[in-house]
């Protein structure tokens, strides 16, 4: 499987709109893992994200930190993380997402070195901001696998500009005040500007929108802010969780997909395409 | 403003929470120079509050303990009956000059939930206080206390339903509703800056057990016992006797006798990120948190603030357990000594403190009693 950065990169120039679907890992589903991610790409994902469940999900909504207590007490563990990402990346290039405690067994390098090895090419740490996560970061890099990095609402320029430079595999920009599948009535400042501080800092870098991406509406919306792709989380899980078969995820992730050819997406950001993978 | 003490502590929260919590730090930053703050958080410590609070010599506990002389620092008296007010109060302040209308706190005991039900009334906000469903069971009258003065009572059903969820329940809340919300933290745990927050406003105890111990016997205490769930009581209490000769000794809940854990991250745990920082915590081999036991739901976590990780392995201060059964003694031995019925989890540390007194004929040691004990009255009657 090809390194995720790269996969998202080649769909991206390809003009094609980038989803991501988040997956997590259950004891219960792992024989079930090839066959679900296969139906998903075939539907147009490009990557997935697998999910290492954690009993203290802070970033969590309702969906995810229900699903995650499920397969904990399903008995989850390190090996079967372990056996999923293997199964995934047999069909996708695969981004782990973990809370930072997991990552702390046997000391900081371990786990990186198995996930690799596994073959988990990036990282998403939903509780490592910007000042915790260099040290990570270069700790990752020597396993190849690239640390993600968040940009959220409220964050100033000089945020924006800190989190493109450092960022590795992609830009995850949470779209709202809120935690996954769930947002406050609060509504977020504007993300556009931060979207484009990013483009201009660090062009080559897609960046991908998450946080309440359930359909084609919302993907639009995302799609509307300049971003390269969505990720999708709650609503994928909540069809797995509801036993809905793969006809509704084949949907939703097709219409995610479509996302940016049904807006009005005017500005289709010119890319140089002789530019060099970073 | 450091953000570790020693290799724990630190902000490992979503980038999302990053501006909040650089907006606490900027404003505590300004605050705690700003002598109309300070005019204000003491005029209202003292005459909301109620401090100074006494530090009463045990005649009767002493005799118990056979040894040093036992003194208690009465924070029991504050209104509202615990030290929870302390942090309360600053927080509340603070949060009104960064203007946001809405509280949110977590609380396990009740007591923090019900210090930040009476700030929120007495300072005009919103407030809404999360708790974990088996709390609510245990602590009754706490809840009645809390919606009496105004506050939403949000039951907790995740997890193991007690603080720790309560916890993860404020920081979802705060993480949604950042522009207008304060996140009154109620002890000296989570993302930095709150701990050095926490630990600020709570000092208030060691700098009044410092002054009137001189006044007392003309010195500091020999000895100082706290307990700690997260710590905050503790830490108020350690801070400002660590540049004194003064032995510290923070007391963990043990949980039933036999019990592998009980809640005592410190004397029985590994060092993970539970709520935002790194510090010492209850958790098994796949780094997932270990549901705890303890009879009191104020020492009902499964970590710990990260300074006194901190200064356990600095070996400034020493961190024991004692067990459910222990506590329960002691709560009896105060009640029937001395006429004061503490809360569960401060008769852990006295519990403590009359068996170190055997040995230290000729000492002063002052245990703070950090709340009282009518919350618990329910569940010890039945």
């Amino acid at each position: 499987m090809i390194p995720l950065a790269q996969g998202l990169r080649q769909a991206r120039d390809r003009g094609e709109f980038l989803v991501v679907p988040y997956l997590l890992a259950d004891r219960r589903r792992t024989p079930t893992v090839r066959h679900r991610l296969g139906i998903l790409r075939e539907a147009g994902a490009h990557a997935v994200e697998v999910g290492i469940p954690f009993s203290d999900p802070i970033a969590d909504g309702p969906i995810l930190a229900e699903a995650a207590a499920r397969s904990l007490e399903h008995g989850t563990g390190w090996k079967d993380v372990l056996a999923t990402v293997q199964a995934a990346a047999t069909v996708l290039p695969v981004a782990v997402m973990s809370y930072v405690n997991p990552l702390l067994r046997d000391g900081a390098g371990r786990p990186l070195e198995e996930l690799a090895e596994a073959g988990a090419s990036a990282l998403i740490v939903p509780d490592l901001a910007e000042d915790e996560a260099r040290a990570w970061s270069d700790r990752a890099r020597s396993h190849r696998i690239d640390l993600v990095r968040f940009l959220a609402p409220g964050a100033d320029p000089d945020r924006a500009r800190t989190v493109a430079r450092s960022a590795r595999g992609f830009l995850y920009l949470v779209s709202r005040y809120g935690i996954t599948g769930r947002g406050g009535s609060n509504p977020a400042p504007p993300l556009k500007p931060l979207v484009e501080t990013v483009r201009h800092t660090a062009p080559d870098l897609p960046i991908l929108a998450g946080f309440g991406i359930r359909d084609a509406t919302t993907a639009r919306e995302a799609a509307r802010l300049g971003v390269d792709g969505v990720i999708v989380g709650s609503a994928l899980e909540e069809i797995w969780s509801n036993g809905d078969g793969d006809d509704p995820a084949r949907k939703l992730v097709r219409a995610l997909a479509s996302g940016r050819s049904q807006s009005a997406f005017t500005r289709n950001p010119t890319r140089n395409p002789t530019r060099m993978p970073q | 403003m450091p953000s570790r003490f020693g290799r724990f502590g630190g902000a490992y929260v979503p980038e999302t929470l990053v501006p909040a919590l650089r907006e606490l730090e900027r404003a505590w930053g300004s605050a705690r120079r700003d002598p109309k703050f300070r005019a204000e958080l003491s005029d209202r410590l003292r005459t909301y509050a109620g401090r100074p609070t006494p530090l009463y010599r045990a005649p009767r506990l002493t005799l118990r303990g056979k040894g040093a002389e036992i003194w208690l620092k009465r924070e029991d008296l504050l209104h509202g009956g615990a030290h929870k007010i302390n942090n309360a109060i600053g927080q509340a302040v603070l949060a009104r000059r960064m203007g946001k209308p809405r509280l949110i706190a977590e609380t396990g005991a009740g007591q923090h939930g019900v210090a930040t039900a009476m700030v929120g009334a007495a300072l005009g906000f919103e407030t809404i206080v999360y708790m974990g469903e088996r709390d609510i069971a245990r602590q009754r009258p706490n809840v009645l206390r809390m919606r009496l003065l105004g506050a939403r009572v949000v039951p907790v059903t995740t997890g193991s339903r007690t603080l720790k969820d309560a916890i993860n329940a404020a920081l979802r809340d705060w993480t949604e509703n950042l522009p207008t919300t304060h996140y009154l933290i109620g002890s000296v745990v989570g993302p930095h800056p709150f701990p050095t927050i926490v630990a600020a406003f709570q000092s208030v105890i060691g700098r009044e057990i410092l002054r009137q111990s001189r006044a007392a016997w003309g010195g500091p205490p020999d000895l100082a016992v706290a307990c700690v769930g997260g710590g905050s009581n503790a830490i108020g209490t350690f801070h400002p006797l660590l540049g004194q000769p003064t032995e510290l000794l923070g007391i963990e809940a043990g949980g039933p006798a036999g019990h592998a854990t009980g809640a005592a991250s410190l004397t029985r745990g590994t060092p993970g990120v539970l709520h935002g920082s790194y510090s010492y915590l209850l958790q098994d081999p796949d780094g997932q948190v270990l549901e705890t036991a303890s009879l009191s739901a104020g020492l009902d976590y499964p970590a710990v603030g990260p300074e006194h990780a901190e200064l356990k392995e600095s070996g400034r201060a020493r961190y024991r357990a004692v067990h459910d059964e222990e506590a329960l003694r002691a709560f009896h031995w105060l009640a029937e000594d001395e006429g004061i019925l503490p809360a569960l989890e401060s008769a852990h540390a006295v519990y403590a403190a009359v068996r170190e007194a055997r040995r230290r004929r000729g000492q002063h040691i002052v245990v703070t009693l950090s709340g009282r004990g009518d919350k618990d009255l329910e569940g010890l009657s039945a």
